[in-house]
């Protein structure tokens, strides 16, 4: 990678929108950087000029090459817009080799829809599918975008997968007084500063980028790929102004949006404390609501109020008995203070595959909000979005993160738990009784925590018989049962699930006089893991695992066994794998068991292979048979 | 069956309730309400969906909306957050007053009343809005009502009624009053079996539908089109005055050969095209002239993801943005064809997904978007340039088993689009060699026909190598292709070749070593596992998949069972599984060669038992293993 430096910042800008684009003939090149790229970005620059501390214009100019279909994506122009943010100019051309426009779009062309999936949403995405005559074809867009709030300044984002970047710059132009603070990410890039009276330039400029290959199962992008954050120090957001140069400040201005919205009408506060009447323990009275708060509230996603920020009332909230995130959480905390226990709202990142926010990096890089319960020891986190996550779990879609509590003094940034397998339980019991004919009955009972519990409650107990089959057969493996049965059993903190099939042919499959007969009825682990060749990026699991399995076969009675597999015992930095086979030959019985365990949700990039190899060989392993063998007489 | 209405005028009512049959508020039976009894897995259930249309002093289309719904398990609590579309450019409708009621328990007093604050409007985009808001403190055994009104500019906007639901409807009824001096056909969509209680009110101008009991619908594995399986009944004007309007399909090609959207674009200099038409009209052959037209429309647009039957904004406009709607992109290609000496007409198509089309109704609702049509020595193509991966030679698997209508300025015509030959074929070659460690290593060429070529080229152009492989590789794990690729990209004509090569680590226990005969045919999920069926299965084309699996294996092992043998058809014998089993145990090489064949492409759902039965059989042979054993 080759890294240049502009000194002329604003009237290179200017001059390379006004240049014309008469020399495009990049996808005539086949160059070491060029080369396996799907698309070009031939040239870059973007100006971010902030001029006031709750405005700024970002302005676009890039010539990118498509090389081929496989780049098409580049294609699709989106852009977020909501009251705030207003998509002021655009101009996008398609030329020809030459450099001539072929077409020519402008806003008007744009098609503007609601943006998210939730009830109401505070924004639109405003898109065009530029149309192109065919591959390579170049694209030459300039856009601005004018922002009226300031709590996210937008990133230098360089380069995703398939692209190769010979060059782009990114400018930006503050006023000195409010300055911007910036770090880099998966790039070690400096910028040019530099000073122009009242204003600050900064300047980061890459040439000659080889594009990087797509690579399953790792972070979300804003982590994947090389690029510039950046966050404002003092900014403003719906005409409130804050302070983004600590947690603790930007703590206090989210506090703020907060503010007298925790308080329940005396009659509902009365009502709770009764509820935990005869209660003595912060965590059993905070049980107690929870449960009440799962059984009787249901998220509804509402996106208004301060861009998303600001929640309803506690007491809407509660009259309604719906909200979203911050509308749960905070009704939540209001339910808990009027019984005496003190909790925090707290915002996150959420989704298994986000990366912890920077301690030493303060932005607004959060999407969710869950509560917590300060401890002296072990702090209850709470996830009120959920009717069914266990109290006190919050799962791996926000553990393993930094969340900014907002407390009476500010903002703390503090870590949510690290996932635990123990918490991510799944344990299988089976007897399944073979007919001479290779049909069959059998029962599994399946005991399960965690996400598991989650998954199969959701997917499997309350769902209709011919899902519940669907999830049966696709997802966990069973073969296609005539009949079935599928009942739950619930327990404080393990969901146990019964079911009950018949099946037609039992073994995997009948060969002259054997069997051969799967060492689980179902499949405890079926998903191929992406090659780990030149692995750059740590690959993420939904979350670790503690998974055991014990099934007892009873063969036929003309049957005897010919081969069992043999026992395994593997492990790998993550993970472990056990499997054991016996047979008690007078009552004709086989026994199976298998224990696979994966302690860590995220595998750094250095250690992949050895989790693929170990997982690979689970698979294989998995795919041994128990050979059973008719008696001759 | 035409509606029609002799009644001048009325004045416009303002009081809905007296319209409703159903009257507002809850009933014990409703209270006490737990379970569907013909759906008893329902998570909730639609007591009542009425709707009266009726029109004002300005001739809108006023439509009072009454819905009573019960919640019955947990998983149906989402039923208790609303959304109501409706088409707001040029403010054509607008929806107002909402309101609303929650039942949470059997004491009526009790109930709550949707709070105003927590309605609200959404711009979903430049042509829809909704009406969104959320009941609170829904429940298992929530009842919700709600009731408001819909204004529409014009009885244009009246289009048709469902009675039908995701979730079982007790009672459905829809009552309408229709405008003077109009007269309107309506066609009644409903299974066999159900009845529908059509009451007209003649002195009244007035006409009412009902159904009651109308079970919920759901979605299916190669279901056409779910709009096939409403309960429904459809509008359109069919007279205003004295004068006609399309209740013949005579009068159908008239008004769409009329219509400067549709037909009048044909008429129109697309610039900047001459000098291809010219390069074009040297060539004598009619067929290369359609290809090429057909290849030049295609790869010059770009579809914006729009349907439409027409180009209200102009073929010229979407030539000049080189984008355009179906209907901009389609009328070009007809333009063009006819401008190169063609005999090309537009044709009004419903596509798969859209519904069937019924003969009997003239209502040009029924059609989703507009295709080309091309005669040449009497034999017709159909084009759809928004298409970018299928051959011209083939008839778009979207329309196939489709009704379509063809616009000419002589006659039109009611065309049904089958085509017999269609076929998704491809033919499969694997050889390989087990080495003693038990390795499988193996070079592949699949060679793909017709449909089959279209499917794996647009995945060969739009999906990375490794998905590619992925869709190869099937269920079968531990695959590792070394080499994929693909050739004959750019010539229709022939087959495409997808080759390479892959490893296979064989399963084993002990000295059992495992291999699956059936290595890269897609045949890896039994799609047809469900109980029942409602709908019919449409596979569009007939297939036919040829498997030769050569094997050579290594003297260390033996071959200790080999799959058998096997034809497997069902009783019509049109889906039939054959494989033959050949072997050389000295050699020690074995050979399979598996065809998989379905005759028909369209089984009716009655036929759906022995289909499920054939395919469980199918799919437990396909599962059966080559085993060998280690000396």
């Amino acid at each position: 990678m080759k890294i240049t430096f502009g000194l002329f910042i604003l009237c290179s800008f200017v001059q390379k929108t006004n240049a014309g684009i008469g020399q495009i003939h990049p996808y005539l090149f086949d160059t070491a950087v060029t080369k396996n790229a799907s698309v070009i970005k031939n040239e870059e620059n973007i100006l971010l000029d902030i001029t006031a501390v709750d405005r700024f214009t970002y302005t676009v100019h890039k010539v990118e090459t498509i090389l081929s279909e496989k780049g098409k994506d580049e294609l699709d122009f989106v852009q977020y817009t909501n009251k705030y943010i207003n998509l002021d100019l655009v101009e996008i051309k398609v030329v020809d080799e030459s450099g001539k426009p072929i077409t020519k779009f402008g806003k008007k062309d744009l098609t503007t829809v609601a943006n998210g999936e939730g009830l109401i949403e505070d924004g639109y995405v405003s898109y065009l599918k530029i149309p192109v005559p065919g591959f390579p074809v170049t694209i030459v867009y300039d856009y601005q975008l004018k922002f009226k709030g300031t709590v996210n300044y937008p990133s230098f984002n360089i380069m995703t997968s398939g692209e190769a970047v010979l060059k782009s710059t990114f400018t930006a132009h503050v006023l000195k007084e409010l300055d911007l603070r910036y770090k880099e990410k998966n790039i070690h890039l400096n910028p040019i500063v530099t000073e122009d009276g009242k204003f600050k330039m900064y300047q980061w400029s890459v040439a000659d980028m080889k594009p990087l290959e797509y690579e399953e199962g790792a972070a979300k992008y804003v982590s994947r790929y090389p690029s510039i954050q950046l966050a404002p120090n003092k900014f403003s957001y719906y005409n409130h102004e804050g302070d983004l140069t600590s947690w603790k400040k930007f703590g206090t201005w989210i506090g703020n949006l907060y503010e007298g919205l925790d308080e329940l009408p005396q009659d509902r506060k009365d009502f709770f404390v009764n509820m935990v009447k005869g209660v003595s323990t912060d965590r059993e009275k905070a049980q107690i609501i929870y449960k009440y708060l799962q059984k009787n509230f249901r998220y509804v996603s509402i996106q208004l109020g301060i861009g998303g920020l600001k929640p309803f009332p506690a007491d809407a909230t509660d009259k309604n008995k719906y909200g979203d995130c911050k509308a749960l959480s905070n009704f939540m905390k209001a339910a808990l203070k009027a019984v005496g226990v003190k909790s925090c709202l707290a915002i996150i990142n959420a989704e298994y595959n986000s990366e912890p926010v920077d301690p030493d990096f303060p932005e607004n890089g959060f999407n969710h909000a869950i509560l917590c319960i300060p401890q002296a020891k072990d702090s209850i986190w709470l996830e009120c979005t959920s009717n069914k996550t266990d109290f006190g779990v919050l799962g791996s879609f926000t553990e393993n993160r930094n969340t900014l509590l907002i407390t009476s003094d500010g903002g703390v940034l503090v870590s949510t738990p690290v996932s635990n397998a123990n918490e991510n339980l799944l344990s299988a019991h089976t007897f399944a009784q073979i007919s001479e004919d290779g049909s069959g009955k059998s029962v599994t009972t399946f005991t399960s925590s965690g996400a598991y519990k989650l998954e199969m409650a959701t997917n499997l107990i309350e769902e209709k018989k011919d899902d519940q089959r669907e999830f049966l057969v696709r997802n966990l493996g069973f073969k296609q049962p005539e009949e079935f049965e599928v009942n739950k059993n619930d327990t404080a903190a393990m969901l146990s699930t019964c079911i009950k099939l018949s099946i037609e042919k039992i073994p995997e499959f009948i060969a002259g006089n054997k069997m051969f007969i799967a060492p689980r009825m179902y499949k405890q682990w079926s998903v191929k893991l992406p090659n780990a060749a030149k692995r750059r990026l740590d690959f993420y699991f939904f979350n670790p695992f503690i998974k055991t399995d014990t099934t007892l076969y009873k063969l036929p009675d003309n049957y005897t066994i010919d081969a069992l597999p043999s026992p395994k015992n593997f492990v790998c930095n993550y993970g472990s794998y056990k499997t054991n086979y016996w047979s008690d030959t007078t009552k004709n019985l086989v026994y199976s068991t298998a224990t696979l365990q994966l302690t860590q949700l995220k595998i750094p990039a250095s250690e992949y292979a050895s989790v693929k190899m170990f997982f690979d060989e689970v698979l294989q392993e998995d795919s041994q048979r128990i050979v059973i063998i008719k008696n001759d007489n | 069956m035409p509606f029609i209405c002799i009644y001048l005028s009325f004045s416009i009512k303002t009081h809905a309730q007296s319209y409703f049959a159903d009257k507002l508020g809850v009933s014990t039976t409703e209270l006490n309400y737990t379970e569907c009894p013909f759906d008893k897995e329902a998570t909730a259930v639609v007591f009542v969906d009425e709707a009266v249309s009726d029109y004002d002093e300005d001739y809108k289309l006023i439509t009072y909306h009454h819905v009573k719904l019960k919640i019955l398990k947990d998983k149906g609590i989402a039923y208790g957050t609303i959304e109501i579309p409706y088409y707001l450019e040029d403010d054509f409708e607008s929806i107002y007053s909402l309101e609303g009621t929650i039942y949470n328990s059997n004491d009526i007093s009790a109930a709550v009343k949707l709070d105003k604050k927590s309605i609200y409007k959404q711009k979903e985009n430049k042509y829809w809005g909704s009406v969104k808001f959320a009941f609170p403190g829904v429940k298992a055994g929530s009842i919700i009502e709600y009731t408001y009104v819909s204004s529409k500019k014009s009885y244009g906007g009246l289009k048709e009624w469902i009675f039908q639901r995701d979730i079982p409807v007790l009672k459905s009824r829809y009552l309408v009053s229709i405008l003077p001096n109009t007269e309107f056909n309506y066609v009644v969509q409903k299974g066999a079996g159900i009845p529908i209680d059509i009451k007209p009110y003649s002195g009244e101008g007035k006409i009412s539908f009902e159904m009651d009991n109308v079970a919920g619908l759901r979605d299916e594995k190669y279901i056409d089109s779910k709009n096939d399986y409403f309960q429904k009944v459809s509008f359109q004007l069919s007279k205003f005055k004295d004068r006609n309007i399309m209740t013949t399909w005579d009068q159908v090609n008239s008004e769409m050969f009329m219509e400067a959207s549709f037909y009048g674009q044909l008429k129109k200099n697309i610039p900047g095209t001459d000098e291809f038409i010219k390069e074009i009209k040297r060539d004598s052959v009619d067929l290369n002239k359609m290809k090429k037209v057909y290849v030049y429309v295609r790869d010059n647009m770009s579809w914006n993801n729009i349907k439409s039957r027409s180009s209200p904004d102009g073929i010229k406009q979407a030539w000049d943005k080189k984008t355009g709607t179906s209907g901009d992109i389609n009328l070009i290609l007809v333009n063009l064809l006819r401008e190169a000496g063609l005999d090309a007409n537009p044709m009004l198509v419903s596509e798969r997904y859209n519904g069937k089309v019924h003969r009997e109704s003239t209502m040009i609702d029924q059609f989703n978007t507009v295709y080309a049509c091309v005669n040449i020595d009497n034999k017709r193509y159909y084009l759809d340039a928004t298409a970018k991966y299928n051959s011209c030679m083939l008839t778009p698997y979207e329309i196939l088993n489709t009704t379509a209508f063809i616009v000419s300025r002589k006659k039109g015509e009611l065309v049904d689009v089958v085509d017999t030959t269609a076929l998704y074929h491809e033919n499969i070659t694997v050889n390989a060699i087990v080495d003693e460690e038990g390795i499988l290593n193996a070079t592949f060429d699949v060679n793909s026909y017709n449909y089959a070529r279209d499917y794996r080229l647009g995945n060969a152009r739009t999906k990375s190598v490794v998905e590619n492989e992925k869709l190869f590789a099937g269920n079968v794990t531990g695959l590792n292709f070394n080499d994929f690729k693909t050739e004959n990209e750019d010539n229709d004509l022939n087959q495409l070749i997808t080759k390479g090569s892959f490893s296979l680590p064989l399963n084993h226990s002990n000295e059992y070593y495992f291999l699956s005969a059936n290595l890269l045919t897609g045949l890896s999920d039994n799609p047809f596992i469900n109980e029942n069926r409602f709908s019919n299965i449409d596979f569009g084309y007939k297939q036919s998949i040829r498997l030769t699996f050569h094997i050579k294996v290594d003297k260390k092992f033996v071959m200790d069972a080999l799959p058998k043998s096997v034809k497997l058809k069902n009783a019509a014998e049109d889906i039939v599984f054959t494989r033959m089993e050949f072997d050389d145990k000295e050699l020690n090489e074995m050979q399979f060669v598996s065809t998989f064949e379905i005759k028909q492409n369209l089984y009716p759902a009655d036929q759906y038992a022995t289909i499920k039965d054939f395919y469980k059989k199918l799919f437990d042979m396909l599962n059966e293993q080559i085993v060998l054993k280690k000396k």
